[in-house]
């Protein structure tokens, strides 16, 4: 991709972006062209049905209802974008840069929205803000209301998929204003900008890849999700996708539909990177970079924490309380609970296996394309993404067709449950590493290669140990979004493999609210004990 | 409804442990019934039963073939895995013979005998294939439960003059794997009793219909299920080029109304369609006797349904067949036009009728039920049921099928077995209020019965069209 090269080599136009990359050692091509390749798997079978569906399938996508939709989801998909990173942005900004009290507290919390499933999000929007929901009910007595606005359709499905998603974008830009070198805001300071143009004009640009990674996962996410749009009665192209499923039990068409998807992928994956731009983005400067001084917030630390309280309070509370309502009403009338500790490891377990297999796959994939950047390493990062825009189904009956076929005695196994969730969520890793490496000084690389370490050492006790935040970020953002991971944990997970996800949706599909409650709680308290530690851990990588 | 002069008659026929013809079956196979499942004891042997002329093969039972001659019967396997077994037995003597299975851990040479011919109603008689002359096959298919049998020819001293062998039964063993369209907190404490009761390892792999017919489809010929355990006639329907053919002695247990009309699959409960009405704003009386009249102007605005799901669909194909594709055209566009709010499945639509979001709603009884035992009696919606036949009381069924492609069949025809049970049943009557479709299980109090629910006169069977009833539900717009 010319954008890349160009970002490279701008004062080089003579040379072919070809020719001035070098070209990236093996230990690092070998393992990001196998990701790459398992990351096509889905691709290579949505393809491969589509044409066994034949001129149906074309027939059923020209359609014009087809566009409408499409063109409704693109726009769900972009607003959402829009709303998630204007949470996310001050939340970020308030949790590392300031002195708001409690402000790891805060940090720990606004991240763990992540972890709700978005059908548990959007069943407790409709009881919680529903037009006869509990909000309207304690608003009835002292207000008289009788019926609040509508939270079906576009509004309620941007309010709720922007409160469930936002923490991609907060993970994201967290880690990049943790490797920021402060010298540069306090230079920018000292050259008598205030607090806020210095956060406009020198913070905002250098966070301008780690919003685009962030904001490019939710539109991909968005594009996906299903729970959320289907209650909330937004007609979404993925929605169209599941119904093809579920009432004609279509494979093909399904297929078929899904490959529009993967091409909406690749233009949103054209926007991000143009969203990225192309400058320098790690400091030049010799010596090493220490600890931001925290902004003092005065009495602006009022306003921000009734800002930041109000995201918590929506994204998380608000779930937890519905939650906790409905466990409490179930066992009030006498529902028993057998709590499914199996389901507990099984959650923790294979999200932590899930998480460190995608760091492992990652890392080569990030720093290919940071380090070594052309076509090829651009290539196969662009296409790490497309899995993550494809309906969760579609993914696991890839992998189901695959593993029954070529892989049978790996098939509904946790070895290749995990490779499942290395594809879905390789974005989630890649984008965070990514923009962390692009706040690193080759040059550090370049010295230690001076002082005679091999590539393969100084990618080990350099680059790694300088890049720990943000693999900590990316190994957290995996971790989550495995823990509430549903259609490829039901389709490929070994024979009575239960995780508290598929706990909670077994429970609340057959209306079993308080027995659904309670493991989609433990689920965001589990979910909180590796953010604590992320959050505890996080420091500026001391080079 | 016919369908209990059915389960009478197959009541009667069951109680004759000898071989009896059965007139509404699909093989017109022959059946001496073991009574169900759970190693409850075989019915009295009756000798006077007539056995018919013609004897009947279940063609996917594995075979044991008897050669009886003089003098001695010999079965070429001394021992089978339980479930329905055919014997085929070859007169390879000079005289006439016959075949009689008895159930007893007695050893095959002392059985007491009366006038040169075995006390046959001392022993527990499974069946027997009729005295048949030198030179002739026949054959017969029957439940065997597991045990120790002997196989005797029981015309006059030819058991004294050693005709007979012991032949054993074996439990069934192994593995058992289910894809279960149902969800885990209604099945797994069955599967819990099933292996219990038989020592089965069973593994189940849940999930919605949809996702797991998907996943069959794209297993190919790999799948590992054995077992497809689906709520509504559609799913199972769209399965059924991978079913195999059920034996008919589970099939019958069940009346035909609510079993697939090729053998494929067998109902297991009933789920009738109900109207859920909010009970702040209505009484039952304030309803329509029939689901045709809420396409009235007077509920424009007050309607929840689903048109995306299953169950509702399956109600259209079952208007389609009982007042044709113009009426069920005009009843969809009807209510299309009194604005109704869509809901993506049931339990949705039950809860906003109780919040008055809505005040009437399309679904299925049983959701109702569970939103009572969790919030109690004033929870402000109650099931109405259409009345006259009505398409809008039609019931369906939640069904199992054993795939072509299974390893273990056996252990799958236990399972079936077992959800037909009576322990099953009450369970599924109890836990999750829906139809025991299996006689001498009762419906919950409080459920209309089914006989007093003016249930259509309509077979399940007719239900397979449902690219019919989607072509129509897309043309009239109700599905993208």
């Amino acid at each position: 991709m010319a954008l890349e090269m160009e970002a490279v080599a701008p004062a080089a136009p003579e040379t072919s972006g070809w020719a001035r990359t070098s070209w990236p050692p093996i230990f690092l091509l070998v393992p990001a062209l196998l990701v790459t390749a398992a990351i096509m798997l889905p691709v290579a079978y949505v393809v491969g049905r589509t044409f066994g569906a034949g001129a149906d399938a074309w027939d059923l996508l020209v359609q014009r209802s087809v566009l409408d939709t499409l063109i409704r989801t693109v726009y769900l998909s972009l607003a959402v974008t829009a709303a998630t990173t204007l949470i996310a942005l001050p939340v970020a900004w308030l949790t590392v840069r300031t002195d708001l009290p409690l402000r790891r507290f805060w940090a720990v919390l606004t991240v763990l929205p992540l972890v709700i499933p978005s059908y548990v999000g959007a069943l407790v929007a409709i009881t919680a803000l529903g037009p006869k929901g509990l909000v309207q009910q304690m608003l009835e007595g002292p207000f008289g209301i009788d019926r609040l606005p509508g939270i079906y359709g576009f509004s309620g499905a941007l309010l709720v998929l922007s409160f469930l998603s936002f923490p991609y974008v907060l993970l994201s830009i967290r880690a990049a204003l943790w490797n920021m070198d402060p010298a540069m805001e306090e230079a920018a300071r000292g050259l008598g900008l205030g607090t806020w143009t210095t956060f406009r004009r020198v913070t905002l640009p250098h966070l301008r890849p780690a919003i685009a990674a962030g904001g490019l996962l939710v539109a991909l996410y968005t594009l996906s999700d299903f729970g959320a749009v289907s209650l909330l009665r937004f007609n979404s192209f993925t929605r169209v996708i599941y119904l093809q499923y579920e009432t004609s039990f279509d494979r093909t068409l399904a297929a078929a539909s899904s490959l529009v998807l993967v091409m909406v992928a690749f233009a949103l994956l054209m926007i991000e990177a143009r969203a990225r731009g192309r400058s320098r983005y790690h400091r030049t400067a010799v010596g090493s970079a220490r600890e931001p001084n925290l902004v003092r917030l005065n009495a602006w630390r009022w306003p921000a924490l009734l800002g930041i309280f109000s995201v918590v309070a929506v994204s998380l509370a608000l779930p937890v309380a519905v939650l906790t309502y409905w466990l409490v009403r179930g066992l009030a009338a006498g529902e028993s609970l057998s709590f499914v500790w199996q389901a507990l490891f099984n959650s923790a377990y294979v999200s932590l296996l899930a998480a460190v297999v995608t760091l492992a796959a990652a890392l080569p994939v990030a720093f290919l394309t940071v380090r070594h950047a052309g076509w090829l390493s651009s290539l196969l990062e662009r296409v790490t993404y497309v899995g993550f825009a494809l309906p969760g189904i579609v993914v696991a009956l890839a992998f189901v067709y695959f593993g029954a076929r070529y892989v049978t005695p790996l098939y509904q196994t946790l070895p290749l449950l995990v490779i499942a969730y290395v594809i879905l969520f390789l974005p989630v890793a890649v984008g965070t590493i990514r923009s962390s490496l692009l706040q690193l000084n080759p040059h550090v690389e370049e010295a230690a290669r001076g002082l005679g370490r091999s590539p393969v050492r100084v990618f080990f006790t350099v680059l790694l140990p300088l890049l720990r935040t943000g693999l900590m970020a990316s190994a957290v953002g995996v971790f989550l979004v495995t823990m509430k991971e549903l259609p490829a944990t039901l389709v490929l997970g070994p024979l009575g493999f239960k995780t508290l996800a598929t706990a909670t949706w077994s429970a609340s599909s057959s209306a079993f609210f308080a027995r659904a409650a309670a493991p989609a709680l433990l689920l965001v308290l589990i979910s909180s004990l590796p953010v604590a530690f992320l959050t505890f851990r996080e420091q500026r990588p001391v080079s | 409804m016919p369908s209990s002069r059915i389960l009478h008659s197959l009541r009667k026929v069951r109680g004759a442990a000898a071989i009896a013809a059965l007139s509404i079956t699909l093989f017109a196979f022959v059946a001496a019934c073991g009574g169900g499942s759970n190693g409850s004891p075989t019915a009295e042997p009756d000798p006077q039963a007539d056995p018919g002329p013609q004897v009947g093969v279940d063609p996917n039972a594995p075979v044991v073939s008897v050669d009886l001659t003089e003098w001695s019967v010999m079965p070429d396997v001394s021992s089978i895995e339980a479930g329905a077994v055919t014997f085929s037995a070859s007169n390879s003597g000079s005289e006439d013979h016959e075949l009689v299975i008895l159930k007893t851990d007695e050893a095959a040479g002392t059985l007491t005998v009366v006038d040169g011919r075995v006390d046959e109603s001392a022993y527990d008689e499974i069946g027997e294939i009729e005295e048949f002359a030198p030179g002739l096959d026949q054959a017969a298919t029957f439940r065997l439960d597991p045990g120790a049998y002997v196989l005797i020819c029981n015309i006059a001293d030819h058991y004294e003059e050693g005709m007979y062998a012991e032949f054993a039964v074996e439990e069934v063993t192994g593995d058992l794997v289910i894809y279960s369209g149902r969800e885990e907190d209604l099945i797994g404490p069955l599967i819990d009793q099933f292996e219990d009761a038989t020592g089965l390892d069973v593994g189940v792999r849940y999930g919605s219909n949809a996702q797991l017919i998907a996943t069959i489809f794209e297993e190919g010929g790999n799948s590992p299920a054995d077992v497809f355990f689906g709520s509504d006639p559609g799913a199972l329907g769209a399965l059924s080029d991978k079913l195999g053919v059920l034996p008919a002695d589970i099939l019958e247990q069940v009346p035909v109304a609510f079993r697939s009309p090729v053998g494929k699959w067998v109902g297991v409960t009933g789920r009738a369609r109900t109207v859920i009405y909010n009970t702040d704003t209505l009484t039952e009386a304030d309803l329509p006797a029939s689901i045709f009249d809420f396409t009235d102007p007077e509920w424009s605005g007050r309607i929840g349904w689903a048109p995306t799901n299953g169950s509702f669909q399956s109600m259209v194909t079952a208007m389609r067949q009982l007042v044709g594709e113009d009426e069920t055209r005009d009843w969809l566009e009807g209510i299309k036009n009194n604005n109704p709010t869509e809901y993506p499945k049931n339990t949705p639509i039950v809860q906003a009728v109780a919040d008055g979001e809505v005040d009437v709603g399309f679904v299925n009884h049983y959701y109702l039920h569970r939103f009572l035992a969790e919030e109690g009696d004033s929870f402000s919606a109650r099931n109405a049921f259409m009345k006259g036949g009505d398409p809008g009381a039609v019931v369906l069924v939640a069904g199992a099928g054993i795939l072509e492609s299974a390893d273990h069949v056996r252990a799958a025809e236990r399972f079936i077995d077992f959800l037909l049970s009576q322990g099953a049943q009450q369970y599924f009557s109890d836990e999750t209020f829906e139809y025991p479709l299996v006689d001498g299980v009762e419906p919950q109090p409080g459920l209309p019965r089914l006989d007093d629910v003016e249930v259509p006169d309509l077979d399940l069977s007719s239900l397979s069209d449902l690219e019919g009833t989607l072509a129509l539900l897309r043309d009239v717009g109700v599905i993208p």
